[in-house]
């Protein structure tokens, strides 16, 4: 795509700024900061935007944002230091086993329950808190809903590994909103 | 296959991934399987749960702003950077025009920098955005407070006093960026023009010989702006200004040595 400067700003925001909703929902998902929500999804803008005349008309927009996206969230993570967040399933269910039965901000505390007891809230956390990767897939493939191949694209990884990582992701957050649901009859909230 | 694996493959159906002949064999499976069903239903129901539940948040107003000016700013520094094309039918005075141009054009560019620089590109960014909106977040006006400041954040008082160049200081800002590198934001401004400090960590940073170095301080003309640019102590600083550069080597000229 060619475009002078003040068409090419206009066609940018005609077909990328739309998506900058869904761009800061992934954010705010993957990064769990809001300050770091806004700084990634301003990047992807920016290099979007730098790089608009790579981008061909007519194709997926959002996918190739998502993909900036993740791809900028990749190499901003490999850069952090390990968090505390859980790697794989197994630390994730572990950590929800546990956050279930000692403490947690957000669950252990019975004023907090009740604050918490929108079951929307319940599941918003339950993906919030799902390791990095099984969340990406089902942010793209459930919220976003891509296909497993434009998913696999834009977190360049084989189909594969996407359908199971969905697959596995769905298991996840059923059992953490298990322990949530459990947890919150414990404490006499309706469920 | 088992039952999980059948179900994985059946919810790709959408996705023409699979042959005809694959499908068939998946669906006529699924529709027969009373475990698969089961597996299925709750698949379904999982994924209308979370499209329930989770819904996409408006970026903030803030956010867009940011955008907004950022963009300006790009647009800004890249139409200055690329000269406009003549169009037109090739005739004598054309050609002299264009070479004309032309030799402005390396005369200019012998006297600037053709480099790019993405620093000092974010630099200017930032600048761009300072003065459409520059929130201080250090609550004070005054140098000494922000050197404070400085010294509690970064270790040394790398404040400067830009007060010889009819520049004073609207206060500063400390922001931690997404990788977790704290920066420091410092704005100047009087009635001739105004500047932007920029001050980090030093790791990582980088910036080509000036064309003129003045105490340390390396400055530049890039892309239509002046550019101070050191490294000192620790910490880097880079400053951005409208003002012209050589407005800015009598201020720092006049600092102590």
């Amino acid at each position: 795509m060619t475009a002078t400067k003040p068409e090419k700003r206009r066609l940018f925001e005609q077909e990328a700024m739309p998506h900058l909703d869904s761009l800061f929902t992934a954010a705010l998902y993957l990064t769990r900061n809001r300050e770091e929500a806004n700084d990634l999804c301003q990047e992807t803008v920016l290099r979007a935007y730098r790089s608009f005349h790579q981008f061909t008309a007519g194709t997926n927009c959002r996918a190739w944002l998502l993909t900036i996206l993740h791809n900028l969230f990749r190499s901003s993570r490999s850069r952090a230091r390990p968090e505390h967040l859980s790697a794989t399933s197994e630390d994730f269910e572990r950590a929800i086993e546990s956050e279930s039965l000692k403490t947690s901000d957000s669950f252990a505390n019975p004023e907090a329950i009740v604050v918490e007891r929108n079951f929307d809230r319940l599941v918003q956390k339950a993906l919030q808190d799902l390791p990095t990767d099984f969340k990406a897939a089902l942010i793209l493939v459930d919220l976003e809903d891509m296909t497993y191949k434009d998913a696999a694209g834009v977190l360049e990884v084989p189909i594969g590994t996407v359908r199971s990582r969905v697959s596995r992701g769905r298991a996840l957050l059923r059992v953490a909103l298990r322990f949530f649901a459990g947890e919150r009859r414990l404490a006499g909230v309706e469920s | 296959m088992d039952h999980n694996q059948y179900i994985e493959q059946y919810l790709e159906l959408d996705d023409d991934q699979l042959s005809a002949q694959q499908r068939l064999s998946i669906s006529s499976h699924v529709a027969n399987c009373r475990e698969c069903q089961v597996l299925l239903t709750v698949e379904h129901a999982t994924r209308t749960m979370l499209k329930e539940n989770v819904c996409v948040i408006p970026a903030p107003d803030a956010l867009r702003r940011q955008i907004a000016a950022s963009l300006d700013a790009i647009d800004h520094t890249e139409s200055k950077r690329i000269p406009h094309r003549i169009v037109n039918r090739p005739r004598l005075w054309v050609a002299i025009v264009s070479l004309a141009a032309c030799m402005a054009l390396i005369v200019f560019n012998l006297r600037t920098h053709s480099f790019d620089n993405p620093v000092f590109d974010g630099a200017i960014a930032s600048y761009v955005a300072s003065q459409r909106q520059f929130v201080p977040t250090l609550g004070t006006k005054s140098t000494d407070d922000l050197a404070i400041a400085m010294i509690n954040q970064f270790g040394v008082p790398l404040v400067w006093d830009f007060s010889s160049a009819g520049l004073t200081s609207r206060g500063g800002r400390i922001d931690k960026m997404r990788d977790g590198t704290v920066v420091a934001y410092s704005l100047y401004e009087g009635t001739s023009g105004s500047l932007l400090c920029i001050i980090g960590r030093r790791e990582g940073f980088r910036f080509p010989p000036g064309d003129q170095v003045v105490k340390g301080i390396h400055l530049y003309r890039y892309k239509g702006y002046s550019i101070a640019a050191t490294d000192r102590y620790s910490v880097f600083c880079v400053m951005i200004s409208d003002l012209p550069v050589a407005e800015l080597a009598r201020a720092f000229n006049r600092l102590p040595a």
